[in-house]
């Protein structure tokens, strides 16, 4: 399918007004964002939950290698080779951020997820550990293997809080087109990175996801970005998440902040009061 | 929020630095070394379980000193309607509080005075919090 | 749209919004409780067959300063400083006998039944807790680790999600996931701080075997503590009338222990009702277009390793300020 323009303007306009009809909320007007996205192909035998709704519960991971880079890339001695995952390659930084991206590359010691912090959105949803997806009507439950914090996508018709918020994660809710979940995103911290390069975002980014089955066992998640602070137009990212179905797999604890004093826990090994 | 009087003071409690700590006051703190501090607004995180605000601070030598500030939760000062956008960068405060018991320049705030004389200072908003939480 | 805070400075109404906290924080402080009894669930039910459980509660007995005397001394701070503007006399500590119960509620003298060896290794903690000149001493809570399965329940409000399959505890620092599947247990040399958890429901019981854990939480800034071969049998209680549960956990560890332990802990529900108080309510009303009371919890992530933790210098690891 081709990207970027939307093939099907009046049923995606037609069910826009169906769920405006039922009650769902619609994010809340802000700054546009990039041309509609072409609707994806309907797939067929796809879990849904009692209330009809595609059902993304499950365990999800990327194999995109986004994380290494967003931009296409050649191979380093950090990280394998991509091809990107950016609708035309390339991210449109305004002068100035380019030259703080240039910085943030440098100094590749100072990506927050090497002190355990969470990795944000969209990070962690194309990171190289696997996340699950808990789902019920009024929300989805996003819980991430690395750190191992919780995201919420309200799907019961909330609004953003009034005025910005610093968070991690953002503030999500969302809300159904026919069988394409759309995410709204805002009230972000700055203060994550968006791969290992130097990648990044403002406080001010305004997010658009745009979640939706290939098939049962694979979701196409699609993310648009607007940024005025940080890039001169928007941009979209897309990759794919399959699902992890190793029997028994499960998400395992990984509070990786806990992995510098760790040993010093209960006592340390070398504790002299033992006795023993 | 539904009376602007009831603001100041539930702000007050909320950025007083012993409300809601993560970690025992008295483990890193000498409530018998009070310290008033004046100084410029360098940096804020605006982070949970507890804020810190960073302020340089010239001694009577003349050297500036950053000192670090430690606040209660910025989640209870968001139940207030206070933002870190309230807080610009460059801002005079004058903040009161407790040495670390380390001796670096941090410290443990209990009231912050802004420039255009607000004083938020700690009043306690949970009398009967489980062990008054620190 | 950014708000702008009009302030008044009226300090003679002090008395007022102190009140108004301190009535929602007294339902949540009982110094005795009812526990609740296993039993049927008459209560409503979720579409897979669960007690429907799900949304906010906090604990009604206090902080994790003090495992046995939670609202004794080290129930609260006595040595954080008075607080400005206020009278100079923090509350008195009532008698013991008006103070909630050890929260070890058996063996019945309400003491984790120790080995001497583990009875000094508390002792020590407890005797550094505010003068942690060593990085063991600083209690790992204070650098964001999670607060261990029991623990976690000592501390603020927190929220429960269900799932067909799952049941999820959203803490401050750190989350649970109760598996109710039927799976086998991660292999023993994965150890978790807030351990591996199974569950199945028993009428208005969900009963929980928890492995795999790591201990490193302690159970309390008193400094008990079990080892990583310790096993958790946890029995969560819920009343039907759906304001209240019961926490049970019986902690087996030959390793620390003479004979098994168990912590009890009373919770209950938190609600639109339940006045915001920084502590046990710790949500936010949802904006929307309705007219019905909707709250939500923000993204719990705690964030640390940017300043000193007692004497040990930040400089002893790789803390530092954050950039």
């Amino acid at each position: 399918m081709t990207r970027g323009d939307t093939r099907y303007p009046l049923a995606a306009m037609g069910l826009a007004l169906l769920a405006s009809a039922v009650g769902l909320a619609q994010a809340p007007p802000r700054a546009p964002a990039a041309a509609k996205p072409a609707s994806p192909k309907p797939a067929t035998d796809i879990p849904r939950t009692p209330d009809g709704k595609p059902d993304f519960s499950g365990i999800w991971q990327s194999l995109s290698g986004a994380d290494y880079g967003l931009e296409p890339h050649p191979a380093t001695k950090e990280g394998p080779p991509g091809a990107g995952v950016v609708e035309g390659n390339t991210i449109p930084y305004t002068t100035g951020a380019l030259d703080q991206r240039a910085k943030n590359a440098a100094r590749a010691t100072a990506d927050p997820r090497l002190k355990c912090f969470t990795l944000g959105t969209p990070r962690g949803i194309y990171y190289a550990e696997p996340f699950q997806i808990f789902q019920r009507p009024r929300d989805l439950t996003l819980l991430f293997e690395f750190g191992h914090p919780v995201r919420t996508i309200n799907t019961n018709a909330t609004e953003h809080p009034d005025g910005h918020i610093d968070f991690w994660l953002g503030d999500s809710r969302g809300h159904w087109e026919g069988d394409t979940l759309v995410v709204d995103v805002t009230d972000f911290n700055g203060e994550t990175w968006l791969d290992r390069v130097g990648d990044f975002n403002s406080d001010e980014l305004h997010l658009v996801e745009h979640w939706s089955f290939v098939n049962r066992d694979t979701i196409r998640y699609r993310a648009t970005f607007n940024d005025p602070k940080v890039y001169t137009r928007p941009w979209t990212l897309d990759v794919l998440l399959y699902r992890r179905l190793e029997p028994n797999v499960q998400i395992i604890e990984n509070y990786c902040s806990t992995l510098d004093y760790d040993r010093y826990y209960p006592y340390p090994a070398t504790s002299k009061l033992t006795g023993k | 929020m539904k009376s602007r009087v009831l603001c100041v003071l539930m702000l007050a409690s909320a950025l007083g630095g012993v409300a809601s700590a993560h970690h025992s006051f008295a483990a890193e703190y000498d409530s018998n070394q009070p310290i008033t501090l004046s100084g410029t607004l360098t940096k804020i995180e605006w982070t949970n379980p507890h804020g810190w605000v960073y302020i340089d601070v010239k001694g009577d030598d003349g050297k500036v000193t950053n000192w670090g500030v430690e606040f209660g939760s910025p989640n209870a000062l968001l139940r207030r309607g206070v933002r870190r956008t309230d807080f610009p960068l460059g801002i005079s405060l004058v903040v009161k509080g407790y040495r670390a018991k380390s001796g670096s320049p941090v410290i443990n705030g209990s009231s912050v005075k802004l420039p255009d004389g607000r004083d938020l200072y700690t009043g306690s908003s949970n009398p009967n919090a489980p062990g008054a939480e620190k | 749209m950014r708000i702008r805070i009009q302030l008044v400075l009226l300090g003679g109404l002090a008395i007022t919004p102190a009140a108004v906290f301190a009535q929602g924080a007294r339902s949540f402080r009982e110094s005795s409780f009812v526990p609740a009894a296993s039993g049927p669930w008459t209560g409503p039910q979720l579409p897979d067959g669960q007690p429907d459980v799900s949304g906010h509660w906090s604990n009604t007995i206090g902080n994790h300063n003090n495992l046995t005397d939670p609202q004794g001394p080290l129930g609260r701070d006595d040595e954080a400083p008075p607080a400005e503007g206020r009278q100079q006399n923090a509350r008195k500590p009532k008698p013991r006998s008006e103070r909630a119960p050890s929260r070890v509620s058996d063996p019945p003298d309400g003491q984790v039944p120790f080995q001497p060896w583990a009875r000094v290794m508390q002792e020590d903690f407890l005797a550094h807790l505010n003068n942690p000149v060593k990085p063991e001493y600083v209690e790992p809570f204070a650098r964001c680790a999670p607060g261990g399965p029991t623990k976690s329940f000592m501390w603020h409000g927190y929220e429960i999600r269900q799932f067909p399959g799952y049941v999820l505890f959203m803490f401050d620092s750190g989350n649970r996931v109760i598996y109710l599947d039927g799976r086998p247990h991660l292999p023993g040399n994965v150890k978790l701080w807030n351990g591996d958890s199974r569950g199945h429901w028993e009428g208005n019981t969900l009963v929980v075997d928890t492995t795999n854990n790591n201990s490193k939480s302690r159970l309390g800034r008193s400094g008990e503590f079990v080892s990583e071969n310790a096993t958790i049998q946890e029995r969560f209680v819920f009343d039907p009338a759906g304001d209240r549960f019961t926490y049970n956990a019986t902690y087996t560890d030959p390793t620390v222990l003479t004979r098994p332990f168990t912590v009890t802990i009373p919770n209950r529900r938190v609600t639109d009702k339940t006045p915001a108080d920084d502590w046990n309510n710790l949500t936010f009303p949802a904006k929307h277009a309705g007219n019905e009371p909707i709250i939500e919890a923000y993204e719990r992530i705690c964030v640390e390793g940017n300043g000193d933790h007692g004497q040990v210098v930040a400089s002893e690891s790789t803390e530092g300020k954050t950039p």
